[in-house]
């Protein structure tokens, strides 16, 4: 190339041909940038090596394949501008700390049709039990060995990017292979086959669900933590979403769930019970007490008005005529105030000499009788009384 | 032209060197495992080279073979086998493996379904054998310290890695970090017997809980009783004591009846009068007594006031 081109400036006047010459200045032009073009280029490839790592991503270099390390020893870099050598020596690899992915675990549910009817009770209606079907049908079995079944979920994340790359061909952005979730699942399914083979039935599905879970995240973390490379996936959470027992057997369980509400509402209306008549009886006590205190309080002072009556009067009336007609005044006035109240009054005189008589009264038992009385006194007492205000 | 000589050749030398460095070396990334081979033959001490930058002669002498050295999960199937104490049981495992010789892997199986075959294979027999040495309440059982029962699944899934992890790691190259269960099944005639032991369970439970309820409601009643039994008697205790003492205070004061028991007497009858004569009493008097006499005979009672006068 450049040395045709070299002739061609050596004879510039034979060449007249104002087209040839044109084509020639083009060329040199073209020549020209394309030497630019090239430095670009190789400026470009010198500079690949530094890259910029975004606020939500780490990286990692590979250095002839192994793991390249930072000044401070660290295989993962942080955000920021990153220099690394250009390839075939150094090979960047990025990946997002986002990065976390929940699975759904579904292993212990039995078979169900769209309509939610399980395939292995629905198989022959009115036949007897089929039981279930391990080929479809999925369970765990609890310490008591009953049958029941699970739906669980784990979250997890990765911690350290650089060891999950060189254990999991996941973290490769090459490849779509999810053996990182293949060996999660299980490992979770695992414990959860551990800890439900440790635990009752009882404690599985209602009291102990707290406890099954704490225990279920217990032997998932010690079956990653035997792993040599385990330390670089992060168990975010796992939760029981739904726990139940076989259908065939869903309505004996329901029963005992009854019973010990029935036993618990037992409980809470005797408690009641004992909470009303404690209550009462403290009342009771109470208005005994009080009472008997009003009691004596009267009789006290009866007795202190009683006595200072006595003396008054024994200290007013020296003479004892003047008490005598004190006395008989005061019988008098009792005996008409006495009677005044009683409703029938009988008064008898028996004349000497017409010998013993006889006298019948018929009192009335009748409370119907009794009542009318009571009434006609009721009206004969308003009718004084209308009078009196006349 | 001479300077442009230089710089030619220089460049020239370059790709060359670039392109002789690429024949004669090869990388092998974090992720892999490899093995050269000498004319296709696998040189009989060769080793399996990690990550980094290696040598070999050009192509066609040596050939570089890599492995994938990460981490596979194999799942087998829901086998049927028996414990010690003879009751079947469906057990399903899964096994995380991976490459970690490459010569022998290359020797002995040279690719991954191949290997998976072996892993299945060998994975069954140990699998039986291991779950065949124990009682069936190694796998499922409540804890009972005190009889030292207890699920035993380290122990177990542990037995069954070493004895996988030995047969495949010398004859094949590949490495087992772990083995477990996933699932732990019953067989399909068996859960149906399982079924109708839970349900009795259940109506055993159910009527438990019943009794316990009936009893401790009694027993919650029966206290609340015997307690308001309790609360009572004191109180009338009290009450009485209370009186008692307003008795013995009221005593004092009554001391100056003493002076003239037969009027105190008068007076109380008097008062006594007044309180037991109700409203609907029928009361049947003498005419003699007061003051009915005034009505019967007046005028003995103005003699008697005459007499009086006079004195």
């Amino acid at each position: 190339m450049e040395g045709k081109e070299s002739q061609g400036a050596e004879r510039p006047e034979v060449i007249q041909d104002p087209g040839l010459q044109s084509l020639q200045e083009a060329s040199q032009t073209a020549f020209v940038l394309l030497k630019v073009a090239l430095l670009v280029l190789i400026a470009g490839y010198l500079f690949s090596g530094f890259f910029k790592v975004r606020e939500h991503e780490r990286a990692i270099i590979l250095r002839f394949g192994r793991f390249a390390e930072d000044s401070k020893g660290n295989r993962v870099r942080g955000s920021g501008l990153q220099s690394a050598f250009p390839y075939p020596i150094d090979e960047k690899i990025r990946c997002s700390t986002e990065w976390e992915r929940a699975l759904f675990l579904n292993g212990f549910w039995y078979a169900m049709f769209a309509n939610g009817q399980p395939v292995s009770l629905a198989r022959e209606p009115g036949a007897p039990p089929v039981g279930l079907d391990p080929t479809i049908d999925g369970h765990a079995l609890s310490g008591d060995l009953n049958i029941l079944h699970y739906r669980w979920v784990v979250r997890y994340a990765v911690s350290d990017f650089a060891e999950f790359f060189a254990n999991f061909r996941d973290a490769d952005p090459r490849t779509d292979f999810r053996d990182a979730d293949e060996l999660v699942g299980n490992i979770v399914y695992n414990a959860i086959v551990r800890a439900t083979a440790a635990t009752s039935v009882d404690d599985a599905l209602y009291k102990g669900r707290q406890d099954l879970g704490f225990l279920v995240q217990k032997e998932a973390h010690s079956l990653l933590e035997n792993l040599s490379f385990g330390s670089c996936i992060v168990l975010r959470g796992i939760e029981l979403i739904e726990a139940s027992p076989p259908r065939a057997v869903a309505a004996a369980f329901q029963s005992v769930v009854q019973a010990e509400n029935e036993k618990d509402s037992r409980i809470r209306e005797a408690e009641g019970y004992a909470n009303r008549v404690l209550n009462e009886a403290m009342g009771e006590a109470r208005s005994l007490e009080s009472n008997a205190a009003a009691k004596a309080a009267k009789i006290l002072y009866a007795a202190q008005a009683d006595s200072r009556y006595m003396s008054d009067l024994l200290g007013k009336y020296d003479d004892p005529v003047a008490l005598r007609v004190f006395l008989e005044q005061l019988h008098l006035e009792r005996i008409e105030k006495v009677l005044q109240g009683v409703q029938e009054k009988f008064i008898l005189r028996n004349p000497e000499g017409l010998g013993t008589r006889e006298l019948r009264i018929r009192m009335t038992r009748d409370p119907n009788a009794v009542r009318d009385a009571e009434m006609q006194e009721k009206r004969n007492r308003e009718l004084r009384e209308m009078r009196y205000s006349e | 032209m001479r300077k442009g000589n230089i710089s030619t050749f220089l460049v020239a030398l370059c790709v060359a060197m670039v392109l002789l460095v690429r024949l004669v070396s090869y990388q092998v990334r974090e992720t892999q495992v490899a093995v050269t081979t000498t004319f296709g033959r696998l040189p009989e001490d060769t080793r399996s080279v990690e990550s980094g930058l290696h040598w070999k002669w050009p192509w066609p002498i040596q050939e570089v073979h890599r492995y994938d050295r990460r981490l596979r999960v194999y799942e087998d199937i829901l086998d049927e086998m028996q414990t010690q104490d003879g009751k079947p049981i469906l057990v399903h495992c899964y096994v995380g493996w991976r490459i970690i010789d490459a010569a022998t892997f290359l020797k002995n199986v040279g690719n991954e379904a191949l290997a998976e075959e072996k892993i299945g294979k060998i994975l069954r027999d140990q699998k039986g054998a291991v779950i065949g040495e124990h009682p069936f309440s190694d796998l499922v059982s409540l804890r009972d310290l005190e009889r030292g029962i207890e699920p035993k699944f380290s122990e177990i899934e542990n037995k069954i890695r070493d004895n996988v992890s030995t047969k495949l790691s010398d004859l094949y190259g590949i490495d087992v970090p772990i083995v477990g269960i996933k699932r732990l099944e019953l067989p399909q005639k068996i859960t149906v017997d399982v079924f109708k032991r839970m349900e009795n369970e259940r109506k055993r439970l159910a009527e438990k809980y019943r009794a316990e309820g009936e009893r401790l409601a009694m027993e919650i009643r029966a206290e609340a009783n015997r307690k308001r039994e309790e609360i009572l008697a004191e109180a009338m205790a009290k009450a009485k004591l209370t009186m008692g003492q307003a008795d013995a205070q009221a005593a004092e004061y009554y001391e100056v009846f003493a002076e003239n028991p037969e009027l105190a007497t008068f007076l109380r009858k008097l008062e006594a009068l007044e309180g037991t004569l109700e409203r609907r009493a029928t009361v049947v008097m003498d005419g003699r007594s007061a003051p009915f006499d005034v009505l019967e005979d007046p005028r003995s009672s103005l003699d008697r006031i005459e007499k009086q006068r006079e004195k």
